[in-house]
């Protein structure tokens, strides 16, 4: 029952407000949903998500968010997640995502006050030192920022570490490792298997930066329990006992110790009992062995309250900083998200485009539609043709399609071999000129052709050679029955994310 | 590699048909083929002994590129070497697994079959591959495979013919064993030093094939012995009328269920003489009298005519008469043959085709004092059809495997409609016999009921079911 009711809040969340900002989960859903999409026929996608916009997201548009791709792709999600009749992995990361902040809570807590608790405890013979009090809980802490300042700072200057990414070493091993697995399997399981790793590579170099965030605010929260509870433990002592603290060290002499304390305590300088005074320091200071009986009790209790301070402020106020950063990134991070990639780009185009269907005579069918704020695409513009030299098709009826599928208008066209990218030299200078004028550039290919290496390599010129701005389409003609053209469009699907080739991919069905 | 071994490296474009080649080659329906594709990505290797090896390879991927690099071989001489430098040179890159992997075989001396598929139109990028392939300098053999009814192959013939050695239209999905032989025969004749293994070959195929035939042969004669004289018997467990039929009629149930079991263990041995793992035989036990031996459906499609029958029928009766005959000495002057020849007739033609009731003998009477009084018996089923029906099922299974490409990956279920179509394509069917043969078969049928089958009339079923096994 609270099941259910929690599934009916995910799924209405989103359309309970008219533009809510995307959330991990959102984005999850949202590849999720477009991943299910790529086993259904192009014609029934067309239809269901122009229907999805007409009905359900036009009508609560304003004519500003009509054109604003990220208020409608939300609005999308929620309306796809409504329908879903199955759990989405958004919602599954909700729960994994509550949970592990839940354990890094407790693990923090546990950690920070056995820490203390293991700290404090007081054997009568000697005092407790403080420098090992400081040492222990926020050395470690101190040493981690440290390596990770070094490390961001190199990353920026000598790059001399460039190459070594660990964790990313690690992955690709493991991909590298499934990889030669795959080469086991036979046909379609390998295929499968392979794509399905390279989409996930895919899915990271677009989402890469928003996956670390996350992880920062988890390791962060950590280390903020971690501070809260030696604070929280350190007072909970003061009632029962005396905390009395000395110190002893082969490091500095008494008056380079007073000195340090000293500076430490410069950011607190102004609260009371800041810091024990030099000659409190020099009091306290014990040999091995030592009874703390041997020291004068003021002196001793003087140091708690520089510790306090001292944990509050290089743990505590440090980890709720970068944790605030974290949180920060991460939203912006999301607010940053454009989608723009090869399968938001053809949702996009069925959300706002006509419904365009073939008729057998060859004849576009565009309906009209009615009361249907005007959605423009925001990618409208020139395109360049890349055709297939093998390609008969007339060039009229390719920018009949472009213009009504696409609001791409075809400025020039020019023959290409795609299974020869040497061969292809004049024509790449030639897109590598004009790109910045191009919304998108089209790559016909027959649908009958076999994906092959060779023309991958292709793709991956023109990826290339296109640069940022325009969009990169392969336009597969299909002139055979719609099974057949959906496995070719499927083993086309299968050859792009095998090589990560983030392009577009659509049919074009003629006679 | 055994360089006296004929081998050859079956390559070409992606999913133009090598596997489907080899697979049939090699007789082999264990090869993965697929329509994706890219299916081979390793190459795979398939030998007949030491007479000949074929190499199953990954398709070309990049040959555009490749073939910059390997002009140099044709102004070198060894041209193998060029190609070996660039196996080594692209050791670990991606762009070229493909022809790392296909040109494996090649470099340690390996021929080259190359496939195309004819029903697709030559592209620059097939003459790229073929350019590649000339400047091995291996002997060479193009086989035209069709994969649809589009047609290019005289254009690919044209193409081909100025690269290879020779050209050959083989479809791998038709193809028979002549067809085998003969491409075996073309690739004897493109390297001279393999003509004797080759040659050798073709004769241990043909001896092997013969063999197989041979076996068929005696699986089906072992199936109607088995068949025509199996009974079951039972001691009588009660002398209540009610009990008795009941037990009478498992026992009609076990007999039929035995005949059944028996006539698909022949049916499989069949199909698995001809190493075929994707052809099912159809009837199971549970479909007896749907679609088995004894169904209703298989009677009317099997076996031999109406007309057919009526002169079996005489042959059979006339066969009892004689035994009557020489038991009186000849004192019943011939009565007795011309009298079960009448009675053997007129049963057939009354009964025409359909399925006549299996006969349970019960105790009691006559029947009890012959079979010693409390024993209940089933068969042989006397049905002058049955062996003939026996024998065109039989026959069904054999059309259906004998031409069946190993480059077929469907399933295919043996029902009574696919036995007969195979029965009828393959032109042996009982019911196309001379009257000869018949007269001849009907009459050791008759013997085998009677359990008297000489070894003679063995070697004369064996050589008559072998003529049509040939034919077929």
């Amino acid at each position: 029952m609270a099941d259910t009711a929690r599934r009916a809040a995910y799924q209405l969340r989103a359309v309970s407000r008219p533009t809510p900002p995307w959330k991990i989960s959102d984005v999850l859903d949202f590849e999720f949903l477009l991943a299910g999409d790529d086993a259904l026929p192009a014609e029934e996608l067309r239809e269901r998500d122009r229907a999805i916009f007409v009905e359900k997201i036009a009508p609560t548009l304003s004519q500003e968010s009509a054109d604003d791709r990220r208020a409608v792709l939300r609005a999308w999600v929620a309306e796809r997640r409504r329908r879903a009749t199955d759990e989405l992995p958004g919602e599954q990361f909700i729960t994994g995502w509550q949970t592990l902040l839940t354990l890094a809570v407790l693990g923090g807590l546990l950690l920070g006050g056995g820490l203390t608790m293991q700290l404090l405890r007081y054997s009568g013979a000697e005092p407790l030192n403080a420098l090992v009090f400081l040492a222990s809980t926020l050395g470690p802490q101190w040493l981690l920022i440290f390596a990770a300042l070094l490390f961001w700072i190199e990353r920026r200057t000598t790059r001399f570490l460039t190459d070594w990414r660990p964790l990313r070493a690690l992955l690709a091993g493991l991909v590298a490792l499934f990889g030669a697995g795959a080469r086991r399997l036979h046909g379609e399981s390998r295929v499968r298997l392979q794509a399905a790793i390279g989409r996930l590579a895919g899915k990271s170099e677009i989402y890469g930066s928003m996956a670390t965030w996350p992880l920062l605010v988890v390791t962060q929260i950590f280390a903020v329990s971690f501070n809260v509870a030696i604070l929280a433990m350190l007072l909970a002592q003061l009632p029962a006992r005396e905390l009395r603290f000395g110190w002893q060290t082969t490091w500095g002499a008494p008056e380079q110790v007073a000195r340090v304390v000293g500076v430490l305590a410069a950011p607190w300088a102004w609260a009371p009992n800041s810091h024990p005074s030099t000659q409190e320091v020099f009091d306290t200071k014990y040999a091995p062995g030592q009874a703390h009986k041997t020291l004068p009790g003021a002196a001793m209790r003087a140091w708690w309250p520089f510790l306090f301070y001292a944990v509050a402020c290089y743990g505590l106020v440090v980890r709720v900083a970068f944790l605030i950063l974290a949180a920060v990134k991460m939203r912006r991070s999301l607010a940053a998200l454009t989608f723009n990639h090869a399968d938001a780009n053809a949702l996009w185009r069925r959300l706002s485009g006509p419904s365009v269907t073939t008729q057998p005579t060859g004849n576009l069918q565009v309906p009209e539609v009615t009361n249907v704020p005007p959605i423009h695409s925001g990618v409208a513009g020139d395109c360049l043709a890349l055709v297939a030299d093998e390609v008969a098709q007339p060039v009229q009826e390719m920018a009949a399609e472009l213009a009504s599928r696409f609001r791409w208008r075809l400025g020039e066209t020019l023959p290409v071999k795609i299974d020869n990218r040497r061969a292809c030299a004049d024509q790449l200078a030639r897109l590598r000129e004009t790109a910045p004028s191009l919304a998108g550039v089209v790559i016909t290919i027959p649908a009958a052709r076999d994906p092959i290496v060779a023309i991958a390599l292709f793709i991956r010129e023109v990826i290339s050679a296109a640069g940022a701005k325009p969009e990169v389409l392969i336009l597969l003609l299909a002139d055979k029955s719609q099974t057949e053209t959906a496995l070719r469009v499927k083993y086309w699907r299968d050859l792009l994310a095998i090589h990560r080739l983030h392009v577009g991919l659509e049919t074009l069905c003629h006679k | 590699m055994n360089s006296d071994t004929p081998t050859f490296a079956v390559v070409g474009a992606v999913n133009h048909g090598k596997s489907s080649v080899v697979s049939t080659l090699a007789e082999d329906d264990s090869v993965h083929v697929s329509a994706m594709p890219g299916e081979t990505i390793e190459a795979q290797r398939f030998s007949l002994g030491d007479l000949f090896v074929f190499y199953d390879t990954p398709g070309f991927q990049n040959a555009p590129e490749a073939i910059d690099e390997l002009r140099g071989a044709t102004q070198v001489n060894d041209p193998l070497a060029v190609f070996r430098e660039f196996i080594a040179r692209h050791r670990d890159a991606t762009e070229f697994d493909a022809e790392r992997r296909l040109f494996a075989p090649i470099v340690e001396g390996a021929g080259v079959i190359y496939i195309v598929d004819g029903s697709r139109p030559a592209l620059e990028i097939n003459l790229a591959e073929m350019e590649i392939l000339r400047f091995t300098g291996q002997p060479r053999l193009a086989i035209i495979n069709r994969t649809s009814a589009d047609d290019h192959v005289q254009d690919w013939k044209r193409r081909l013919g100025q690269h290879f050695n020779a050209v050959r239209e083989f479809n791998a999905h038709a193809a028979t064993f002549a067809d085998r032989i003969d491409l075996l025969e073309t690739l004897a004749g493109i390297e001279q030093s393999w003509k004797p293994k080759l040659t050798r070959a073709v004769q241990v195929l043909r001896a092997e094939w013969d063999s197989r035939l041979s076996d068929c042969v005696e699986i089906i004669v072992q199936m109607l012995v088995h068949c025509l004289t199996h009974t079951e018997t039972q001691l009588l467990k009660s002398d209540a009328e009610r009990a008795r039929k009941l037990q009478a009629a498992d026992l009609k149930g076990a007999f039929e269920k035995w005949i059944s079991n028996r006539e698909a263990r022949a049916h499989r041995d069949i199909i698995s003489l001809f190493r075929h793992r994707h052809v099912k035989t159809g009837a199971s036990s549970d479909a007896l009298f749907d679609s088995g031996i004894f169904s209703d459906e298989t009677w009317r499609a099997f076996g031999l005519s109406g007309g057919q029958l009526v002169a079996a029928g005489a042959i059979t009766g006339a066969a009892g008469g004689v035994v009557w005959d020489l038991v009186t000495a000849g004192h019943s002057i011939g009565i007795p043959t011309f009298v079960g020849t009448g009675i053997g007739a007129a049963s057939a033609f009354i009964l025409g085709k359909s399925r006549p009731e299996i006969d349970v003998k019960l105790p009691g009477g006559f029947g009890a004092w012959k079979l010693g009084g409390r024993s209940m018996k089933v068969g042989p089923y006397k049905a002058d059809n049955f062996p003939w029906i026996l024998l065109d099922r039989a026959f069904g299974v054999f059309g259906s495997v004998v031409n069946r490409s190993h480059a077929r990956r469907d399933q295919a279920t043996l029902d009574t409609a696919a036995l007969q179509s195979a029965m009828t394509e393959s032109g042996i069917a009982t019911a196309n016999w001379s009257g000869e043969e018949r007269r001849t078969a009907q009459k050791i049928f008759a013997r085998i009921r009677q359990d008297k089958i000489t070894p003679e009339d063995r070697d004369t079923l064996r050589s008559l079911l072998l003529a049509k096994l040939v034919k077929g």
